[in-house]
């Protein structure tokens, strides 16, 4: 008796949890037309320091329908990476830890908590928009996806957080150096002067000797 | 000279004061030792002077040593300018392909390198190359002459040899005997032209004089190039005979890309033709639309960063294949779609557009079309990306393209065509990414992953390099009409190690106002339908980020998604008729102080107009 009640209770559960996504599926929209259409989901700014608070806006949602925001950290592309380490950057590689949310009134939430949750929903307005505001607490590649809960729409944007102060370098300039001349004379101009001093060298040489012959002479 | 002169009698001088001032001293001095004092001054005399002369012997040899090795150098220097001279009167005469004057000139530049590689033999230059402070740089010129000869010997001989005229295909098909026998010479060049090069870079360049290092770094540089490209022909010359079909049949897609509706690669991939080659003879089988194929419903599996920054448009219509860059992805994707269309496969897919047309009409001359103008080189972007749609309806317009694709490639298989004009607009229509292929066999496609055919986007850069790729969004064919130009200015060097880097994109619709018909408007998803909207895909240096985004001086918010190491920004301009619209990016490059960076656009129907302002490296 306990024991059929359970499973009862466990069936209804089940039901009552699966109506929503059945209704989201039942719920038609027409395939998408062959052309691209404009982004769906902006998050600026796209490149930003650790603590900063970044403004997420979505357009093309159902309106009225509750959208769910999924926010994945991997780390930051090097430059020069080696082979065959390639980054994902779908967001599939980070666990989403899932964190209970209210749902926040339009205009949106704004996510300010440490750390902040990596799962969260804003209301679709009747534009069938909505926007957020999350703070960005450590650097990484953060990527946000949108999805409808009922429509099943999906979009997803990146913001890249860097490290360090965005200060630039004081343009330094070396105090006063002389420029850098030089032709292709140069040589030449060193050796014909080194055979020159040889030669005025031997001259000399050959006078002194000839002149110290004389001196010992005349003594 | 009196001062000199007392110089060199000074100590005598002394000597003679001092003796004086102790006979003026001293008293009582025999006659016997005055006689041995002055034995002794003799005899120390002529030692100074046997010393002397010994000195001045020896000293003379060597400066004769000296300026024997130093005019021989000198001659050797004489020697290698006229060859460098030589070297470049040499490529003009093969590009121009003048052989037998590029045979004098090979036996004028074989002479002076002949003569520069003896000047640096023998034993005094053998000895020189052991002295202390020049002998380095006696052994870099000699590296440097002994290089030049053997390129001169045996690397410039099999070039000169090289047929171009067996790569280009005469009444039908190309001859694979020919083309093997090239292979075999080109690689034997390539061969040389590789082990010089490790030669001259194992050549220690630290303590050279600054004349001799440059040359050597020049030379390096010059054979870099040429092994890339001797690399590259290598390359070439062994892919072409399995490709067309010498180790059994093959069959490729020709794509054919619609510059009309703009594409990250080019133009939407309207049309399509198969190609069967079979021993080096190739002819078309079979035409079609990619309208044919329908919406694929499930899409296709796309990589995770296409399906981010484009949903499932690329795996469900053939139009939106290529809305990525990288041609690769796109090929794949194509390639794909028509295996389960069809049902049938094929090797690799090639695609082209109007602009390669038009290029290869310019070699080959007017090329009659059935049931439309005539198309000729200057005329032929306008015909078919303008002129078919103002004047014929949609079905025509399939049976129009279908028939001047067919014309052209009879004609350029057909006719007897000059080969160097032919191989100059394939040279010209890869450089500008207009002549993409892609093998699906993955041995093939790693070999030419690297050249500009394939098509690829890189994982890396040399230069930092920002992409800006266009997609049409308007569903029109209006992009004929579209000017984009860029400015990239490289900016601030950063403390990270990163620089700022600044994009003006504008792009201005020289669209009419009215007056175009519905097949040129398309569905005007824009509102407006003569406004023509275009996604903008701004790809950042590889490493590198997109910071933000203004158009027309007003911040906007940026999809964005990473792709090969790169952010991508994706800005919506819409550009009614006549208008001009600016869009700002910031950039971040990747940790590199470079000064200069570059572009990578989509080649469109009108050239762009683009400008990089570098500046110098951060290090400096």
């Amino acid at each position: 008796m306990r024991l059929s009640r359970i499973i009862m209770a466990l069936t209804v559960g089940l039901a009552m949890a699966a109506v929503p996504t059945a209704a989201g599926a039942a719920v038609p929209h027409p395939p998408p037309d062959y052309p691209p259409g404009p982004p769906t989901l902006t998050v600026t700014p796209a490149t930003t320091t650790p603590g900063t608070v970044v403004t997420g806006v979505g357009s093309g949602f159902l309106p009225g329908e509750i959208a769910t925001i999924t926010v994945a950290v991997t780390g930051l592309p090097v430059a020069a990476p080696a082979a065959g380490t390639t980054r994902r950057s779908d967001g599939t590689v980070v666990e989403m830890a899932a964190v209970a949310y209210a749902q926040a009134p339009v205009p949106g939430p704004t996510i300010t908590s440490n750390p902040p949750p990596r799962r969260f929903t804003v209301q679709v307005d009747a534009g069938g928009g909505f926007t957020f505001k999350y703070r960005v607490n450590r650097p990484g590649v953060w990527t946000f996806t949108a999805t409808g809960n009922s429509s099943g729409r999906r979009a997803s944007a990146s913001v890249t957080v860097i490290a360090g102060p965005p200060t630039h370098k004081p343009t330094h300039r070396p105090p006063h150096h002389l420029p850098v001349t030089g032709s292709s004379l140069g040589t030449p101009i060193k050796i014909g002067g080194g055979l020159l001093a040889a030669g005025a060298v031997m001259v000399l040489l050959t006078m002194a000797w000839r002149r110290r012959r004389f001196d010992t002479g005349t003594r | 000279m009196p001062y000199i002169r007392s110089l060199f009698v000074l100590e005598r001088r002394r000597f003679i004061v001092s003796v004086r001032l102790w006979l003026g001293c001293g008293v009582a001095e025999t006659a016997g030792s005055n006689r041995r004092r002055a034995q002794a001054r003799r005899r120390k005399r002529a030692r100074v002077r046997r010393a002397l002369l010994a000195s001045l012997v020896a000293g003379s040899l060597l400066l004769l040593g000296v300026g024997w090795v130093a005019f021989q150098g000198w001659q050797a220097r004489a020697h290698l300018v006229n060859a460098a001279g030589l070297a470049r009167q040499l490529s003009a005469d093969v590009v121009g392909g003048d052989v037998d004057r590029g045979q004098r000139t090979l036996a004028a530049l074989q002479e002076q390198s002949a003569k520069a590689r003896a000047s640096t033999t023998g034993p005094g230059w053998w000895l020189g190359q052991r002295a202390p402070w020049a002998g380095d740089d006696l052994a870099a010129v000699r590296e440097i002459a002994t290089a030049v000869d053997d390129l001169a010997r045996k690397a410039f001989p099999s070039l000169l040899r090289t047929d171009l005229a067996s790569l280009v295909p005469k009444e039908g098909r190309l001859d694979l005997g020919r083309l093997r026998a090239v292979s075999a010479e080109i690689g034997a060049a390539d061969e040389v032209v590789r082990a010089t090069r490790t030669r001259l870079a194992a050549v220690p360049q630290d303590t050279l004089v600054s004349q001799v290092r440059q040359a050597l770094t020049d030379l390096r540089g010059e054979m870099d190039r040429l092994a890339n490209l001797t690399g590259a022909a290598r390359q070439g010359a062994a892919l072409l005979p399995p490709l067309l079909g010498a180790d059994g049949v093959r069959s490729y897609l020709l794509l054919s890309q619609n510059l009309a509706e703009l594409r990250a690669t080019g133009g939407m991939f309207g049309a399509y033709a198969v190609l069967r080659a079979e021993n080096g003879q190739i002819r078309m089988v079979r035409q079609g639309t990619s309208a044919e194929f329908g919406r694929f419903d499930p899409p296709l599996s796309v990589p995770a960063p296409v399906r981010a920054l484009w949903g499932e448009l690329p795996g469900a219509y053939p139009a939106d294949v290529n809305l990525v860059p990288d041609f690769p992805t796109a090929a794949a994707l194509y390639r794909e779609m028509y295996q389960r269309h069809t049902g049938a496969s094929v090797d690799g897919v090639l695609a082209v557009d109007p602009v390669v047309l038009s290029y290869l009409l310019a070699a080959i001359g007017p090329v009659a079309v059935p049931g439309g103008p005539t198309l000729t080189g200057d005329r032929a972007v306008r015909a078919l990306l303008s002129d078919a749609y103002r004047d014929l309806d949609g079905q025509q317009q399939d049976a129009y393209y279908a028939a001047s694709a067919g014309a052209v490639f009879d004609a350029l298989f057909a006719r007897k065509v000059d080969p160097r004009a032919l191989l100059s607009a394939f040279d010209r229509s890869i450089a500008e990414r207009r002549l993409l292929f892609w093998s699906a066999r993955s041995e093939e496609q790693g070999m030419l992953r690297e050249s500009r055919l394939s098509g690829a986007l890189p994982e890396t850069d040399a230069v930092p390099t920002v992409g800006i790729f266009l997609n049409d969004g308007s569903g029109a064919k209006l992009g004929y009409y579209l000017r984009p130009a860029a400015t990239l200015t490289v900016g601030q060097c950063r403390t990270d190690g990163r620089r700022q880097l600044q994009l003006r994109f504008t792009l201005r619709s020289a669209a009419p106002a009215a007056g175009l018909s519905t097949s040129v408007l398309g569905l005007g998803k824009a509102g407006d339908p003569y406004t023509i909207r275009t996604l903008i895909s701004v790809y950042s240096p590889a490493g590198g980020t997109v910071v933000d985004g203004k158009l027309d001086g007003r911040a906007i918010g940026l999809g964005s998604a990473y792709d090969r190491r790169r952010q991508v920004a994706v800005a919506n301009v819409e550009v009614p008729p006549g208008r001009t619209r600016t869009l700002d990016v910031g950039l971040l490059t990747g940790k590199n102080g470079a000064g200069t960076a570059e572009l990578r656009l989509t080649p469109t129907a009108t050239p762009w107009t683009t400008q990089v302002v570098t500046a110098p490296s951060c290090e400096q």
